[in-house]
């Protein structure tokens, strides 16, 4: 039935009418979603932050469908295919506890005092160099992981259903543009919620069909069995010397660096993430956001990792071939190809190009955010009407994916995406998370302090990046390499803020109110609407996340 | 919004009909209404050859009816809590917008 075209580096997949159908009608509710949220578009507010108005489901769903992008579903199945279960940490300590502490502890300093975006907080906390080197640096990284996505989702269109590349990179990048500058915040949140169910209802069947194929769950165990004890037990092997050496890190690593600096550096004072909480309608919905993404994210591990191992098992020269298909970036394509008939493979190719549309989608519209509110109207043009910087957002969201589209080559010459992406994130989102909670906790942090720490931060990360090339034996792996830049980054981050607190003059009481500890802003709406019911406090929902998610690690000990 | 309030009991059904054709759950009924009918059908037409494919498994049967149950939740959902009517954009919000400007 399944006439497979073998294309060099590529797997073409053999879809049927209804499976094009799918696809098409999918991207007719893009568009449409896009253009009747535009009628809700009034002001920039609307625009960027959805006129601060979600749902807490709305705004929680989009939170961890920003991040189900490109780089996530092949990556972490390349991961999976590559080294097992180990990449777990990833999820359950990873990614978890930050989201949770971003609800928890930091929204009510984000949502409380207005700011509209992360790099406002650091202008407001600290000082206006402070603010434009992180609102800089995630304003090029923004663009720089759009054009990622946008490649990845490129090659996908081209190699799953033979489209050029150029063909794909217009119709991809055209529908996205055309989502987010009529929809804004909106547009892109809506279809990243519909897009999260599509690749769910697209990434289930395969998995299961793929576990089926491998013999169930008991004959993928077993088959597992010959594979470095890391592959089904993540903690084995990250103590110091240990044998077989765990590829992801050490235990240090994986604790400190991964789940506290890096991932919480990520998560909570990622704009693209912060943005989709802050679009929620009032502090308890925005606090709740970040943890009711967190319990789906707690089981997307069997949903891209175990597709990727499964790969590994029924692909025995996956990765190691000389057939240029056979790549651990191409697990999931590969079995799609093998498994799935007409009908549901439409279903999986849809979740596919939607998740890498919604990826790049959130980067364009928190890059857009950021840009206009960030750099235009702090440094360039002030005190302009509303209207002016609406159509600026518009104007330069059409820029950035243009950009977008030009970067979008350099991932190119990278053949482990994710491992890139990484190394990308690490420089910045090392010393920022220790800035922040400096910034929030501790009032006699100087604004000075800010900056010459998180500069410090930033050059440390890069210097322990350059070593590591010019010494290679320093570290196991990049993951491993991108845990301890992130530790040593923060360390040096947080003794120059000390010293440099110690030695100037600290931020007038005044100009803290609402940013700092001790000093929130109390939320009148919901003062107003009275205490929430015990099941939807974000103190209760988020022990529970974080306790699932460390109970998901039992049968894996 | 005070219209909303005071204005026939028509207008507030019209309003809030008009809401839910707004509300992102409708649009995630009606996509999956029409995923699940496609694939379910082509599940119930599925060639032995393509059941053997996905290892017995009439995989597109399954997939089908799953999202039509996930329409149906969606649409239930709702019709029983339809959607606040929204709010205009608070003159407040636009206002704090300019005003953060002169700040600097």
């Amino acid at each position: 039935m399944s006439t497979t075209q073998l294309l060099a580096g590529s797997v073409q997949l053999d879809m049927s009418p209804v499976d094009y159908a799918l696809l098409f009608i999918y991207f007719a509710f893009v568009l449409g979603i896009g253009i009747v949220v535009r009628r809700s578009v009034k002001s920039s507010l609307d625009f960027f932050l959805s006129g601060r108005s979600l749902p807490a489901w709305i705004a929680g769903l989009a939170f961890i469908s920003a991040n189900l992008g490109a780089v996530e579903i092949l990556g972490f199945a390349a991961n999976g295919a590559q080294f097992g279960f180990a990449s777990v940490h990833y999820y359950w300590i990873g990614a978890i506890p930050a989201m949770v502490f971003l609800g928890i502890v930091m929204m009510p300093f984000y949502y409380g005092s207005k700011i509209r975006s992360v790099p406002e907080y650091l202008r407001r906390r600290y000082n206006k160099p402070t603010h434009l080197v992180n609102a800089g640096s995630f304003a090029v990284s923004s663009v720089l992981i759009a054009g990622v996505n946008l490649y990845s989702l490129a090659i996908v269109l081209e190699a799953l259903l033979g489209w050029s590349l150029p063909v794909s990179i217009f119709v991809a990048a055209a529908l996205v543009l055309l989502y987010v500058v009529a929809g804004g915040l909106t547009g892109a949140i809506y279809n990243e919620v519909l897009q999260f169910f599509v690749i769910i209802m697209g990434l289930i069947p395969l998995a299961i069909v793929a576990v089926i194929a491998a013999g169930g769950p008991a004959g993928v165990m077993d088959k597992l069995s010959h594979y470095p004890a890391y592959w089904t037990h993540p903690w084995s092997g990250t103590s110091i010397g240990a044998e077989p050496a765990n590829p992801i890190g050490d235990w240090i690593g994986i604790i400190m660096g991964q789940a506290f600096i890096l991932s919480f550096g990520y998560w909570t004072t990622n704009f693209a993430e912060v943005q989709r909480a802050l679009s929620a309608k009032n502090l308890s919905s925005a606090r709740r956001a970040p943890i009711i993404g967190a319990y789906p994210k707690i089981f997307i591990p069997f949903l891209v990792l175990l597709p990727g191992i499964v790969a590994a098992i029924l692909i025995p020269d996956l990765g190691h071939s000389s057939d240029p298909q056979k790549t651990y970036t191409n697990a999931i394509p590969l079995l799609m190809e093998k498994l799935l008939p007409s009908g549901v493979l439409g279903v999986a190719v849809t979740g596919l190009v939607a998740a890498f549309m919604a990826g790049m989608a959130a980067n364009v519209s928190s890059f857009n955010a950021v840009f206009t509110y960030d750099i235009w109207q702090t440094y360039v043009k002030k005190g302009r009407a509303d209207k002016y910087y609406l159509n600026v957002g518009r104007i330069i969201t059409i820029l950035g994916v243009v950009i977008g589209i030009g970067t979008a080559f350099i991932a190119a010459s990278y053949d482990n995406i994710n491992e890139y992406l990484q190394t990308l994130f690490s420089f910045f989102q090392a010393p920022v998370f220790v800035t922040f909670i400096l910034g929030m906790f501790w009032k006699r942090m100087t604004p000075w302090a800010g900056f010459w720490g998180l500069i410090t931060g930033i050059v440390t990360a890069a210097a322990v990046w350059a070593a590591a090339i010019i010494h290679p034996e320093f570290f196991r792996s990049p993951f491993q390499q991108a845990m301890w830049m992130g530790i040593i980054a923060a360390v040096a981050d947080l003794i120059v803020s000390l010293l440099v607190s110690w030695r100037t003059e600290p931020k007038p009481i005044s100009e803290l109110v609402g940013l700092v500890k001790g000093m929130e802003i109390r939320d009148a709406k919901a003062d107003a609407e009275g205490p929430v019911p015990w099941f939807k406090s974000p103190v209760v929902l988020g022990v529970g996340a974080v306790s699932l998610a460390l109970a998901m690690y039992i049968p894996f000990l | 919004m005070s219209e909303h309030r005071f204005g026939s009991s028509d207008e507030q059904v019209r309003d809030i009909w008009r809401a839910r054709f707004l509300d992102l759950r409708c649009y995630i009924a009606a996509l999956f209404l029409i995923f699940g009918v496609l694939v379910t059908v082509t599940g119930a037409f599925a060639s032995p050859a393509e059941i053997a494919k996905a290892q017995g498994v009439n995989i597109s049967l399954w997939t089908g009816v799953s999202m039509l149950i996930l329409s149906g939740i969606f649409a239930v959902w709702l019709m029983l809590a339809p959607p606040e009517v929204p709010e205009p954009a608070s003159e407040a919000d636009v206002l704090a917008n300019d005003e953060e400007v002169n700040e600097n």
